[in-house]
């Protein structure tokens, strides 16, 4: 479970994606997104305006702001959820932000309406896919209630259910990423959106 | 003891040396020795003893002493995973051996293996007449004849004893785990033939099923010697200790009494509960009267309880001495039960005694822990509302410590319900995977409350 902390969920393969899941489709041609701070539009137009100061990674208790280590966007912020998951509740990140890059004022019901990415299942590293233990950490942590376990095809009827993700519903919160229990790399993941 | 020594403590020591050597003071004046059980020794106190019906010949003590949590050697109480602290702990067996306690109980994987170890060190300096020692035979390690040839091996190896005085299955739960450690296996026979041989004086079972598993096993075998759960949490509830006790003396084999104190939780009461017992006895204290309890009802032989620090010790044998014995009345026995009542009101602590058989768990809860932690937080009242502004401050402390204690990657919220844990636990009366659920359920209505609240990095 530590072993997490040398490896970087973002390094992610993208090859063997399965189609199971609806949004699946698109990240198999290219590779992982990591999502950027919720209330801040696109990921385009986050980069545009954000002066990449670290005043929102310094605010964000969780600490799950981090500055990006892909070249092409080196240093701006973006969420990591090996450490907690994106609340709902909290704002901080908006507050501390000296360039309005990232919506202020959000309640926790309009934070619930914005999309910042979705969540992405992968069945080779699910441990209920896998047969060998029930599991439902996803599921019962998803603050919006988009994912929820289904039979698996092909499987055995009495063989765990596994998550399906409702990709309408999902917000990117990435609680779903923080407490899955797979490892080295977590089975279900929040792709960003563009 | 801690033999560690820190920056200031070695610049007092220069100081004493130095203020010594100015005035001329004997060293010894200044410094203060630490208290030794030695020579804390109370020969008037001693333990009640009875003749015992394993053998009419020896005396038993009314009080045993266990060996899941001994002194270790980093000075945390309660804990079963570090190494033994042997010599404080020597001294502690010295101290209940001079004062009339002569049973002790081990098993097999305790403290890793080094209770056994340290048991067999500590009471091989006394004559083997004078003392009864039992260990145990964990069933979810007899996967065949040989396991429990090996495993029964190892523990006289460790111990250097020639022989058990008792040799038990280790918290034995279902039936089907007991045929096939035990009968399909031939293990149940092979402890037989070593009874015969004189390797083993008794043979007996701890028990931590349900009632019904409890007629089979008697009806099953012939035992000497039965473990059950006895405290007055497990008398009445689903554990029913009252009627196992009962069917124990029908057959009429004596009863061994374990946890106690149930783990500890049973140690201090709540306040309206204490004030309850504190009423009718003011010399007992909440654990004496636990303790008492146990080892007075009818077909008991002992009860058993763990010592980590030498004032539980000196605290319990003062409970048992000849001296000062006075049984419970009847009417003592209703109020203690009725107090046992008062102090679980709450109805939201888990039954969990803290033995450990659950861990590891393979998605890193420190399940124990987070019991223990939930419990004395539950038992004092100190739950901090998830949505009442006054309540900030608590809720912070709560959140703070709660993480200190899971750590951060091992808190309820780990838990993905895959039921290993509750294969292996000895108290059937909840559901781990149901308890934690609760757990997180409420650490995360906090955590709502609270999005400023940082997590320990």
């Amino acid at each position: 479970m530590l072993a997490s902390g040398q490896l970087s969920p973002y390094d992610a393969p993208t090859k063997g994606v399965v189609t199971e899941v609806s949004y699946a489709d698109d990240v198999t041609a290219e590779k992982r997104k990591a999502p950027v701070p919720v209330g801040a539009g696109s990921a385009a137009a986050f980069r545009t305006k954000c002066v990449g100061c670290f005043k929102c990674v310094k605010a964000c208790p969780r600490g799950i702001l981090r500055p990006s280590k892909n070249p092409r966007h080196f240093g701006r912020p973006q969420l990591d959820f090996r450490f907690g998951w994106c609340r709902p509740e909290c704002n901080r990140c908006a507050e501390a932000c000296p360039a309005g890059a990232i919506q202020r004022g959000l309640t926790p019901e309009q934070k619930k309406q914005l999309h910042t990415g979705v969540a992405v299942w992968h069945p080779e590293r699910c441990v209920a896919a896998s047969g060998k233990d029930k599991c439902s950490a996803c599921t019962r942590h998803c603050p919006v209630g988009a994912i929820s376990l289904v039979p698996r095809q092909g499987a055995p009827a009495d063989a765990p259910k596994v998550p399906k993700v409702d990709a309408e519903k999902c917000i990117g919160c990435g609680a779903c990423e923080h407490f899955c229990p797979a490892r080295p790399k977590a089975a279900i993941w929040v792709e960003g959106r563009t | 003891m801690s033999n560690k020594i820190d920056r200031s403590d070695f610049m007092k020591g220069c100081g004493l040396v130095g203020l010594q050597a100015f005035c001329g003071l004997p060293l010894g004046a200044a410094a203060k020795a630490p208290a030794s059980p030695i020579e804390d020794m109370n020969p008037g106190e001693v333990v009640v003893r009875r003749p015992s019906p394993l053998d009419p010949t020896r005396e038993v003590s009314t009080l045993g002493l266990g060996g899941v949590r001994l002194p270790v050697l980093s000075g945390k109480l309660g804990s079963q995973d570090d190494a033994v602290d042997y010599e404080t702990a020597t001294r502690y067996v010295d101290y209940a051996l001079a004062h009339g306690i002569n049973w002790f109980d081990t098993g097999y994987f305790y403290h890793n293996g080094d209770s056994e170890k340290f048991y067999g060190h500590a009471l091989s300096r006394h004559p083997r007449e004078s003392f009864w020692f039992c260990t145990k035979a964990p069933w979810w390690s007899i996967k065949s004849l040989s396991d429990a040839k090996r495993i029964f091996e190892e523990q006289l190896a460790r111990t250097r004893f020639e022989y058990f005085d008792v040799y038990m299955i280790h918290s034995i739960m279902r039936q089907e785990d007991y045929e096939q450690a035990f009968l399909k296996t031939g293990a149940l026979d092979y402890y037989r033939e070593q009874k015969a041989k004189g390797r083993i004086k008794h043979i007996g079972f701890s028990f931590h099923g349900r009632e019904d598993f409890m007629d089979y096993l008697l009806a099953a075998g012939e035992w000497d010697v039965v473990t059950i759960l006895m405290n007055g949490v497990d008398w009445g509830g689903a554990y029913r200790a009252c009627s196992l006790l009962e069917k124990l003396r029908k057959k009429g084999i004596p009863a061994v009494g374990m946890e106690s104190l149930a783990g500890g939780r049973l140690a201090r009461l709540r306040k309206e509960a204490h004030d309850l017992l504190q009423s009718r006895r003011p010399e007992l204290s909440d654990a004496a009267w636990s303790l008492r309890f146990a080892a007075e009802r009818p077909g008991m032989m002992t009860a058993m309880t763990g010592f980590t620090k030498f004032e539980h010790l000196k605290e319990n044998i003062h409970t048992f001495s000849a001296a000062n014995y006075r049984p419970l009345s009847d009417e003592d026995v209703d109020a203690y039960l009725k107090a046992i009542k008062i102090n679980s009101g709450g109805g939201e602590g888990v039954a969990c005694s803290g033995c450990k058989y659950c861990m590891p768990c393979p998605y890193g809860v420190d399940i124990p822990q987070i019991f223990h932690f939930w419990n004395s937080t539950v038992k004092w009242g100190r739950l901090p509302s998830p949505s009442d502004n006054a309540d900030h401050g608590a809720r912070i402390d709560f959140l703070k410590q709660y993480y200190k204690v899971a750590g951060r990657f091992r808190g309820a919220e780990r838990c993905i319900g895959c039921g290993r844990c509750d294969k292996k636990c000895p108290q059937w009366q909840f559901a781990i995977p149901d308890e934690l659920a609760k757990i997180d359920a409420y650490v995360e209505s906090l955590l709502k409350s609270e999005p400023d609240f940082g997590l320990p990095t």
